[in-house]
Formats: structure tokens, sequence, C-alpha cells
């Protein structure tokens, strides 16, 4: 960064040319998730983490929403830590009104607790005051749900469906007493006709178009709001239909959280001897995963895993990671786990309904296990997480890895390199391929 | 045959009888689908609650629920005869988690290994997808189960069947002849959607298009009706010819018309555009220009003034506009009308006229607007009040809703169950707001003295809630006499344990009340109301009324106001001051 224009007795305003070319995270063209975190360990590697940083937006032609939430995250984090950073809005007005039509300025205020204008440059300040022109609200019922033209700041129902929203403790909407109801009334969201035809004509396949309320949204915002120590919580979604982007044609749909890693959750369980494993699964739900780990940057090594395997003391962070995935696995473990299924030969053993109850409640840890059966073996779709130092990407195994490996689901992972800060909560991206429509 | 209807209602606090027309449309999709012809018995009485919490956390026990039931068989009837329904469809879908449905598969395998039940019906509002954790539960039964039998139907309601058992693979199957079944419990679109559009009382000032001001003090508002609105939309556009491409449609005050409208569209794959846009934007006029006529949809017709002007505009524009207009509201009293010979008009539901002000009282009164789409105020305003006074009148308070333990009754009420009668389906709405307003616990019921205008306003209350809210009525005799005790409630419940009110207070809990009254005159009902939730180790969260007499904080006797309260409207006329002279 240039010092000399602080050396002077009159505040300069910062600007793009404040900063040199090593204090910016330059983002160019279509950006995703990969891209973002590329730039920023070039930023890391290049100094001091706690320099000041400009996160530079101004060549970027499409955004992704994951690649928003990440950033969102970063720069919680940044805040947190002490650090400064400022950033440049894009050049091209699309991309401006497509981050004005999904709040990202909100969305970003709400997770650093900082006026939008004081992290935008002060030069770009101006664009917050520009009319957006892109999203009209006319043509077909996605784009209604992404605009509606009719919105007013007293209605009752969001301008744009698919923008973000940030459930906090302390909103005046949400209680700590009503956080449980985030997943249950944004599954209501989901789960309304409009919203359920829009999926119907833009998703692949002919399977159930209920299920993305009733597992994805609940499941999703329902681990959430369980994660320990988050008080912020992000959702976002966007139908890609870009030619432009790197999406492809899919439907994504972002969860953000602020709260404990889901690796030092579960590594915190293991380290208590508690064990993770509610109890001990059927043979059917045995399915193999082939994982391949990687350093980012460098070669992966393959391994093959059963969801039925045993999750070892001393597992490692990627092993935990993907083991959250399994059916049966949670921090909140029963005391005592059966020998066979939970609930078999109960009858023997309990005398009375209540003795039955006692056994039967709290088995948890199946709803990141039904999210990830709908979303890849239902839709055919894929399900990545950053948490921790790690990031954790799935889907269901093609024909060739199926044959070969008798894999059901193909799984890399990817360990960052130390000079980046463990990532501030977790963040999961479900990712739904959209069918071609003329 | 041995029935037993596990009826489930998900985000209820506690139990309700079941309707017979439940059981009865359980024995008919019994006989269907096993091909029994005889006598089936069943003996339900309640329905089985999992509230939020349970939902959330605790998703076990609707396994262990279902179980529990399920052991009441008698012993003496042959396993092959006894048969559980368990019925999902009073739910929406979205709320069945998958981890509530894999434990449900846990109690059913559990019933089946030690011989309580293995005959199982289970219906869902939609059908779960095939590739879930909780269809492929099912699919892996027999390898659960061993060497036990087993049928278990999965039925959607909109006749969808797939039928497990130990020996045969998986059998799927559509079958019309239930959903006609299910259609008739579910109530009649036109039905429901008349109890969801609320007449509001306000100062609802418009400008129409052609720059007139005028005002009213009704207004409508239709909440929580999608899919009944898209049921008759989709009803009334069968009738209309193959001609109709497009839609223009006005709908900014009515979202969930709206929504419907679009939703339609989308199904259809015709354009559906804003009139306003229409227009404004050339391009989009010149792309609903052709052979195809456009239909035209609006929220509300009155006079009709507002939809002739659209109909010249969109015709300068070159849209051909088809000659039957559709209405969420057709106001006039009557369904469809005719306007000046140009276009028919068909309303969904119909409603009087606006009454033509020469000049408006509220805008003398200096009184400001009130918002079309939402509630400004969490109480009512006064004006709104003594409106609704004025027309209902007064009476005398009965004699046996007087509390026991202090004052003298009133010689003068509103009339309050004219007041709900006239009323109450914006009362209920107002209330539902404020309630909405408080920190909420997940898991809620309303407790209430068993008195007509109270029941009134629940029953009200429960049509704006998503989810069915429990409501336990408890006597005003039974409270007369927890009254004159000093409010000890031990004896009442042993003396009562076989009451409707008390089953439904020992099924309950971790929930918090909300204390609902009519009017509140000495809070002394829901003192005794609020030491009945402690005996029974359930607690109180807020206290509820339409009127409140009540409201100051100094109170005599050194007695505690009740914290937490809800009022529509506060009359200070405490009933611990009447006498005095």
């Amino acid at each position: 960064m240039n010092l000399q224009n602080f050396a002077t007795s009159e505040p300069q305003l910062l600007s793009r040319t404040s900063f040199l070319s090593a204090d910016r995270l330059s983002l160019e063209g279509s950006v995703m998730t990969d891209d973002f975190d590329a730039a920023l360990i070039k930023f890391l590697r290049n100094g001091d983490a706690s320099r000041p940083a400009l996160l530079d937006m101004t060549n970027v032609s499409y955004v992704d929403i994951a690649a928003l939430s990440n950033m969102i995250a970063t720069l919680s984090q940044r805040c947190d830590l002490g650090c400064t950073t400022h950033l440049a809005y894009p050049a091209e007005k699309s991309v401006r009104d497509f981050l004005a039509t999904w709040r990202f300025p909100d969305a970003l205020t709400r997770a650093t607790l900082r006026p939008f204008e004081e992290i935008l440059l002060p030069e770009d300040c101006h664009y917050m005051a520009e009319d957006q022109t892109t999203y009209s609200g006319t043509g077909d019922g996605l784009s209604k749900l992404e605009f509606d033209a009719d919105w007013h700041p007293t209605s009752l129902t969001r301008r744009n469906f698919f923008e973000f929203l940030s459930f906090a403790d302390g909103d005046s909407k949400i209680s700590p007493t009503q956080h449980s109801s985030i997943p249950r009334e944004e599954g209501r969201s989901w789960a309304r006709p409009l919203v359920s035809q829009i999926l119907k004509k833009h998703l692949k396949g002919e399977k159930s178009r209920s299920d993305i309320a009733r597992v994805i949204i609940y499941e999703s915002l329902s681990n959430a709001v369980r994660h320990p120590k988050a008080n912020l919580i992000q959702v976002v979604s966007r139908f890609s239909r870009s030619a432009k982007s790197k999406d492809k044609k899919t439907l994504r749909i972002c969860v953000w959280d602020n709260g404990e890693s889901i690796i030092k959750t579960l590594r915190n369980a293991l380290d208590n001897e508690a064990g993770i494993r509610s109890f001990i699964l059927p043979q059917y739900m045995g399915e193999r995963i082939r994982v391949d780990i990687s350093k980012w940057g460098g070669k992966s090594k393959t391994y093959h895993i059963s969801q039925t395997e045993e999750i070892p003391s001393d597992a490692t962070d990627a092993r935990l990671l993907v083991a959250s995935l399994f059916p049966g696995v949670t921090s909140t473990r029963l005391s005592e786990v059966p020998p066979v299924d939970p609930f078999d030969g109960l009858s023997s053993t309990c005398s009375t309904g209540e003795e039955v109850g006692l056994k039967l409640e709290k088995a948890p840890g199946m709803g990141l296990y039904a999210l990830m059966r709908t979303a890849l073996d239902q839709f055919q779709g894929s399900l990545f997480i950053r948490s921790g130092m790690h990031n954790l990407k799935i889907r269901v195994a093609h024909d060739a890895y199926r044959v070969v490996d008798s894999v059901r689901y193909k799984c890399k992972i990817t360990e960052y390199p130390p000079e980046v800060p463990t990532f501030k909560g977790n963040l999961l991206v479900i990712k739904l391929p959209l069918r071609e429509i003329p | 045959m041995h029935l037993k209807s596990l009826i489930i209602k998900m985000g209820t606090a506690g139990i309700s009888p079941v309707k017979s027309e439940e059981i009865a449309l359980h024995d008919q999709v019994a006989k269907y689908l096993m091909g029994h012809s005889g006598i089936i018995k069943n003996d339900t009485q309640y329905t089985i609650p999992i509230n939020y919490n349970e939902a959330v956390h605790e998703v076990s026990v609707l396994g262990s629920k279902v179980l529990s039931q399920l052991r009441k068989f008698n012993r003496s009837i042959p396993l092959y005869d006894r048969v559980a329904v368990v019925d999902f469809t009073s739910n929406p879908f979205f709320i069945l988690r998958e981890p509530l449905l894999l434990a449900l598969a846990n109690g059913m395998l559990e019933s089946i290994k030690d011989s309580t039940c293995q005959n199982f019906i289970l219906v869902t509002p939609k059908m779960p997808g095939d590739e879930g954790a909780f269809v492929e539960k099912l699919g892996h039964m027999t390898q659960l189960a061993g060497a036990m039998k087993y049928s278990i139907y999965l039925v959607s309601a909109n006749g969808g069947v797939k039928h497990f058992s130990h020996n045969q693979e998986p059998v799927l199957s559509k079958e019309d002849a239930l959903i006609e079944l299910f259609q008739e419990v579910q109530g009649d679109p036109l039905q429901k959607l008349e109890a969801k559009c609320v007449r509001r009382l306000g100062h609802f000032r418009k400008t129409s298009v052609q720059g007139n001001v005028k005002c009213r003090q009704f207004s409508y508002i239709m909440h929580d009706c999608n899919e009944e609105l898209l049921h008759l939309l989709e009803q009334w556009w069968s009738e209309l010819p193959d001609s109709i491409g497009a839609i223009v449609y006005d709908l900014g005050n009515n979202h969930e018309f709206k929504e419907a409208v679009l939703t339609h569209a989308s199904k259809k794959e015709i354009l559906a555009e804003r009139i306003d846009d229409v227009l404004k934007n050339e391009d989009l006029a010149h792309s609903m220009v052709g052979d195809k006529r456009v239909v035209l949809i609006v929220d509300v017709v009155d006079s009709g003034e507002t939809l002739q002007y659209y109909l010249s505009k969109l015709k300068v524009a070159g849209l051909k506009i088809h000659d039957k207009a559709l209405t969420a509201i057709n106001k006039g009293g009557h369904k469809t009308t005719l306007l000046a010979g140009q276009i028919s008009v068909d309303g969904l539901v119909a409603r009087d006229s606006d009454v033509v002000m020469d000049w408006c009282p509220q805008c003398g009164l200096d009184l400001v607007p009130t918002s079309e789409i939402a509630e400004d105020f969490l109480m009512l305003r006064t004006y709104d009040f003594f409106f609704m006074l004025e027309k209902v009148g007064w009476e005398a308070e009965p004699v046996t809703e007087i509390p026991q333990n202090g004052g003298e009754g009133y010689e003068r009420v509103p009339n309050f169950t004219k007041m709900l009668e006239e009323f109450g389906d914006w009362i209920a709405f107002k209330l539902y707001n404020a309630i909405s307003t408080r920190n909420v616990p997940d898991n809620w019921f309303v407790l209430q003295p068993e008195e007509a205008a109270s029941s009134a306003l629940s029953v009200r209350l429960n049509e704006c809630m998503p989810e069915e809210l429990t409501v336990v009525r408890v006597p005003r005799s039974v409270i007369d006499e927890a009254q004159l005790t000093g409010n000890v409630w031990s004896d009442l419940l042993v003396k009562h344990q076989s009451s409707e009110w008390a089953n439904q207070l020992r099924s309950m809990s971790n929930a918090g009340a909300l204390v609902l009254d009519i009017f509140n005159g000495s809070d002394s009902t829901c003192r005794s109301l609020k030491a009945l939730l402690i005996q029974v180790e359930l607690w109180f969260f807020s206290y509820a009324c339409l009127v409140d007499f009540n409201p100051s904080i100094e109170r005599q006797h050194g007695s505690e106001p009740v914290s937490n309260r809800i009022s529509l409207h506060d009359w200070h006329c405490p009933r611990e001051f009447r006498g005095c002279s």
C-alpha cells in the first residue's frame, strides 16, 4: 500500500490507486468460489495478513453467490481481527444491479456490522444511488421471482425471492427462542405454489420437487441453527441461466453460519470420548465413497471409505468433514451406543411404553445425510462445504468410478495452505442441475 | 379389521379430539387398499401432536408415540387384523422432515418385529422422493425385519401409492379413486377462501388512475390462501376458450392472488405482465399483440371505473382483450357483473359495494390513512372500535361469566358475540398480528374459559394460524370452583380427570400458554388459569384479550399485575372499582 498518501496534513480519500497490486484481491471475469480463494491466497502470500486490503471487483463480469458468501465470511473475519478491507465495485452495470437486487450490501453490513459505505471505496459510493435497470420483473415466472415490481418497503414479502436473507440473534423478527423457527419458515416460503412451479419447470428430471423445501432447505438451515455459537445465518440462492457463467445451468442455494466449525464440533465430541456415531448402521446404509484429498495446488491421494466405518478418535479434520455427512453422525450422541440398530429388540428390554420412548429418544445425526441423499441421488446435484481449513465437494460417482471402485459417491477435499486463516463459520452450497429450456 | 388412526398434527402442543370424517376416510382407504369388505372397528379418540421442538430436536419421539398407541391394540385381536393408519395430511408437506419420517420407520420396524402391528397405511400430502432416506428405508424393511411379515402402503393425497411388503418388490400405482376420497375431507376451496378474505376497517385512501382521491372505510385482505386461489383460478380458466394467450394484471395489493396468477401462467406457458408495464413498454405490449386474446385480471372491482380505463388503454395499445375479466373480489353483491355492455367481470368472492361518501369523516378528524396491504397498528383505532360498538350495541355481562372472587358484574359491556359475528375475521387477524410480534415460543397453545364469545374468538384465531393451534377450554363452573378455594387446582384436576380439558393438559409438556379471554375486568380469570398452569407444570407466556378494562398497572390489595399482556383496545374501568360512587 502506498503510505505517502497518508503523510500529508490533509486526509486523502482512499481510491483504487491507493492500493498496490500486491495488496489487492483482484477478481476478473467470471468469479467462482475457487477464484476468490486463489485471490485471497495470493494476497496472503504477498505480505502480512493484517495489512489493509482492497477486494477489487472492478473487472468482474459475473459473480457466483457462493463466492459472495465466501467473501462475506472472509471480510467478517478480517473485521473481527481488526484488519481493514475495502471494496472496489464492478464497472459493469449488470453486475452492480445483480449485487443490488440480491441485497449483497445489506448482507455484508449484517455480517461485518459496518456500514457498507465504510467498506466501499469513496469513489464508488455514488453507485449506491443509481437505479437498477437489469431486472424489471417482466418475462417468465423466474424473472418475476427475481424482482417483484410491485414490492414496497411495507410489503410482507421479499422483493427478490432469492436475495440474501440474514437471521441474527437480536433481530426484531427473530429472537433466540425463535431461532429454531428459521428452517420451518424458510421451508414454508420454498413450498409456495409459484416457487414449486418454477422448480418443476427448471430442475432436471421428474423427481419430487417438493423435497427441495422439505429436505434441502429445511435440513440445511436446521443444521446451521444448531451449530454452536452461530448467531448469524445467511441464506442466498440463484438460478444460473447465464451462458457466460461458469455455473453452467444450476440452482445454487448457499447457507452460511458464523458458528463453530463442523469439524471442531465433531472433534470436541471425539475428544470428550463420547464418540460421534449415535448408532451403528444397518448394512444397506454402508455406501462407499471415493475421497481424493489434496493440499491446495498439490497432488491428491485417494482413499475409499464406507459410511459404516468406525470413526477413530485420531481422525483427521478431512475425515471428520466427510463423516459429517454420514448417517447417524452427530456431536450430540447418546450416552451409550446400542450394539446394533438402536431400536432392535427394544421390546425384550423395555417393559413399558415409557421405557421404549426413552430409548427411542434422541437418535439424531440424520439431517445432513438426508440432505445429501436428496441433493445428490435424487436431483443429481452436488454439495460443497467450506469449514475450518478445508473444503469438500461431493457428488454421485459416475459410471466409470462406480464400476471400477464400487463407490456410490465421489468426494474431493482440499486443505488450504497454513497462511489462510481458519474459515469463519460454515458454508454449505447445494448445486442442482437445470434442464435446457428452449 | 381393527384400525388405529394415528392422526399426526405437527406444530401443535397437545391432543385434540379426532373428527368423525377423518375416521371415516381412514376406514374407506383401508377398505380400498386392502380389499376388505367387512366391518371396521376404530376406537381412536385423539390426535397425536408433535410440537416444533420435538420436530427439530427430538425426532424419535414420533416413533415412540406411534409405537405407544399401537401397543393399545387389544392382544386378543389377531395380528393380521390390526391396521395402523398414520395420517400426515393435515400438515403441509414441507414440515415432514426426513429424520422425522425415519423415526416413524423405526417405530414401525419395532412394531413389526415384536408383533404389535404388521399392517400400515401411511398417508402424506405428497409422495416423498424415491431416492430419499425414508423411502430407501422402507425398501429395505425386509432386510431389517428379518423373517417377519409386514405390509406398508405409502399413499399420497394425489393418489400415488407405493406398496412395500415382505414377499414382493415395491409396487407403484396411481389410484384416482383415492384422490376423490381425500378431496372430500380437505374441504371446499371456495369456503376456505371466504374464511381467509378478511374485511379490515381503517381509513383507506386511494388515488384512482384518473387522479381522483377516494376514501373508504373497508378494505379486504386475503391471507395464506395461495392454494385456494390457484385452484379456483384454474377452475375458472378451464371454461375459457382456447384462444386465450396471455394475461395482463393489476394485483399490487393482493400478493396471494398475484402468485396464483403467475403460477398458472407458468404452468400454461403463457405471458403474464403487469398492466402498468405493458402500457409503458411498447416492446412488451407488442409481444402481446397477435391472434390470441388477453385476459384482464385485477384484485377488486367496485364501480368498474378503473377496469374500463385499463380496457380502453390496452385496446389503444393494440391488445385484443377477452370479453370476460376476473377479479378476486367483486363488489356489488354479485359474483358476475356486466360493465357497460363491454366486458363481464367474474369474481372469486362477492362483497358489498363501498359506501359512496361525499365527505370523509376520517379526513375531517385528520386521521392518517391506513395501509392497504398490512396492519399499521397493533391495537384497534378508537374510531374503529366505536364504529363496531355502534353496530353491535351493548348487553349486560352474563351472570355465569362473572368471576367468583372479586367485583361485581358489568351492567353494560359491548355485545362481543355480535361483534365477533360481524367483525370476527378482522379482530382475529389483528390479534394474530399482535401475538406474532411477541417472542412466541415454538410450542404454545391457547388456554381459555369455555364461554361463547371467548370460544368464538379462538376459533377465528385458529383460522389465521399456519398450523392448527391446540385450544384448551376450561368450563367457567370449574374456574369458579377454583376461585372459591383460592385457586387451588390439585383436587379439581383429580375430580375432572376424565374431562377433555384435563386430558389435553396432561398430553402436553414444555409448552407455553396464551391465556385468551374476550375482555379483562380484574385479571382474576387469568390468575386462576395461571395457577392451573403451574399445577400441571406448563408455563404462561402471555395474556390476550379483545378489550382490557383493567390496563392500569395500579392494583389494589397488593396484587401484582399480570405481565405480558396483549389487548386490542384499552378502556379503564376495572372490575374492582365497580360500585364506587
